[in-house]
């Protein structure tokens, strides 16, 4: 997996140098306002690209090239949730922590709430990947389109839904299990999307 | 043992079918396939590379099943037309993901293959020209010490220097007995310098399938007039019309005593043989 996620670097490097210089432009406007819908963006956009990684291996022809290495279906499928995972995550730990930065530097804001809305956000960024990437193994991005644009609708819908009311309503009304309760449930979807990608991946392939 | 071992293996597809057909590949050889356009080979190859399911027929490679390899794939290199690696990867970068994806893989090896073939190191793959794409390919398949060569159209876009470099490294590779090099390529005289065993192949069937050495010692070129074919009967397996008569296609142990044929080259061979299963369809 070392040799892919080389790969999967190198295109990040050249193709999404500028999304995630302006994702990391959204989090950090985000962080300094107290915008969490910037943040999610950010967080979203970011996590999304591991979805484009696999249309630029269909462009090159390098997923034909995939079939006949000696790599296990879930080395393969592993490589870009890695990338999925390290991007959604790294964006929204870099997020909450520049929050608590402006936070103790600014004065005001709630670091429990902080990290409650990090959890949040990390469930919700995952949501549009974790549905998209098991139809992208299966049929391709470009039929998988479909499902990244309702993931994203989801996702984005989540985010809104949780924002209407007063902030300080909203904080009262998910105290801190509830980050708990989103960890687990952000596990849980990226378990069975996993699950779903590697079987699908391997049906595809044969 | 036979390194590929392909026992009426079929795959349908819609429109084009391929197969029934056995092939195998000893230790120690080469075998060419040669085809028209779309008959087939590039299904074969994927097909004993198991990158493809088959619909009917057993293929056995370095022993296993082909589409149970798994780990066997580490001694199995592939040069195909229809792959390639991302865009932004230089030579350097494909051998540092190759030594992460390949156990076997040795550095060493690439970089005197990529010097040899002039692979330029600095470029990202999506810059270089179709002939540097294949020279990479072809470095990346060897890379990784094969013991089995299957090798798609890897002539595609070479000039020829480099072509007979390549024809010398694929004679150095199979200097040792264990290994063998399945090959397809339209520049039949390349296939005719390198190959121990040749396949003809039309519409998913094979039409020939012998050692090279034994076929060009067989056939001849008979020079005549086409009232003439009638008489030599079952001794003709092809032919094709001239402005000063036909060329046919003999067998020389079935010609009269005394009958002068010419030599035939493989092209010659594979173009005759091909025109006339083609009309004997068509009747």
């Amino acid at each position: 997996m070392k040799g892919l996620l080389l790969k999967e670097w190198c295109v990040l490097k050249k193709y999404f140098r500028l999304t995630l210089t302006v994702c990391a432009v959204m989090l950090i406007c985000g962080a300094y306002t107290g915008n969490w819908l910037f943040i999610f963006t950010a967080v979203t956009v970011a996590g999304s690209s591991a979805t484009s990684l696999i249309s630029y291996d269909e462009r090159s022809r390098f997923s034909e090239y995939l079939k006949f290495m000696p790599l296990r279906a879930r080395t393969i499928v592993s490589a870009k949730y890695a990338v999925m995972l390290i991007l959604t995550l790294g964006f929204t730990l870099c997020g909450v922590c520049l929050r608590m930065i402006f936070m103790h530097f600014g004065g005001g804001g709630d670091y429990a709430e902080t990290v409650v809305y990090g959890t949040f956000v990390v469930c919700a960024g995952l949501v549009s990947p974790c549905l998209t990437m098991p139809f992208a193994f299966f049929k391709g991005v470009e039929k998988a389109r479909m499902i990244y644009v309702l993931g994203i609708a989801v996702a984005f819908a989540a985010a809104g839904a949780v924002s209407v009311g007063e902030p300080q309503s909203i904080a009262a009304a998910f105290p801190l299990w509830t980050a708990a309760a989103a960890m687990i449930f952000s596990a849980v979807i990226t378990a069975v999307s996993y699950a779903a990608s590697v079987r699908l991946y391997r049906l595809n392939r044969n | 043992m036979n390194l590929i071992e392909a026992d009426n293996i079929l795959k349908v597809y819609d429109g084009f079918r391929l197969g029934p057909l056995s092939i195998s590949l000893p230790e120690g050889c080469v075998t060419g396939l040669i085809a028209e356009n779309g008959a087939g080979k590039s299904t074969l190859i994927k097909l004993v590379s198991g990158c493809i399911k088959r619909d009917g027929g057993e293929c056995c490679v370095l022993g296993r099943d082909s589409a149970q390899l798994g780990s066997l794939k580490e001694e199995i290199g592939l040069v195909a037309d229809d792959s390639g690696f991302p865009d932004p990867l230089t030579a350097g970068l494909v051998d540092r993901m190759m030594s992460g994806i390949f156990k076997n893989w040795d550095s060493g090896e690439f970089e005197r293959i990529c010097r040899l073939l002039d692979v330029p190191q600095d470029k990202e793959y999506a810059e270089m020209s179709s002939g540097n794409k294949m020279k990479l390919k072809i470095a990346a398949a060897l890379g990784h010490r094969p013991r089995l060569l299957l090798l798609d159209e890897p002539m595609n876009g070479l000039d020829p220097a480099v072509r007979d470099r390549v024809v010398e490294l694929l004679f150095d590779f199979t200097r040792d007995e264990s290994r063998g090099v399945l090959i397809s390529s339209h520049i039949v005289t390349d296939l005719e310098r390198l190959c121990d065993y040749i396949c003809f192949i039309k519409n998913g069937q094979v039409i020939l399938h012998d050692e090279k050495d034994r076929l060009l010692e067989r056939y001849g070129i008979l020079r005549c007039l086409r009232g003439r074919l009638n008489e030599l009967g079952g001794a003709v397996a092809g032919f094709r019309s001239t402005e000063f008569g036909v060329e046919a296609l003999a067998d020389r142990k079935k010609l009269p005593r005394g009958t002068e044929v010419s030599p035939v080259s493989l092209e010659e061979l594979f173009v005759i043989m091909i025109n006339s299963a083609e009309k004997e369809g068509q009747k």
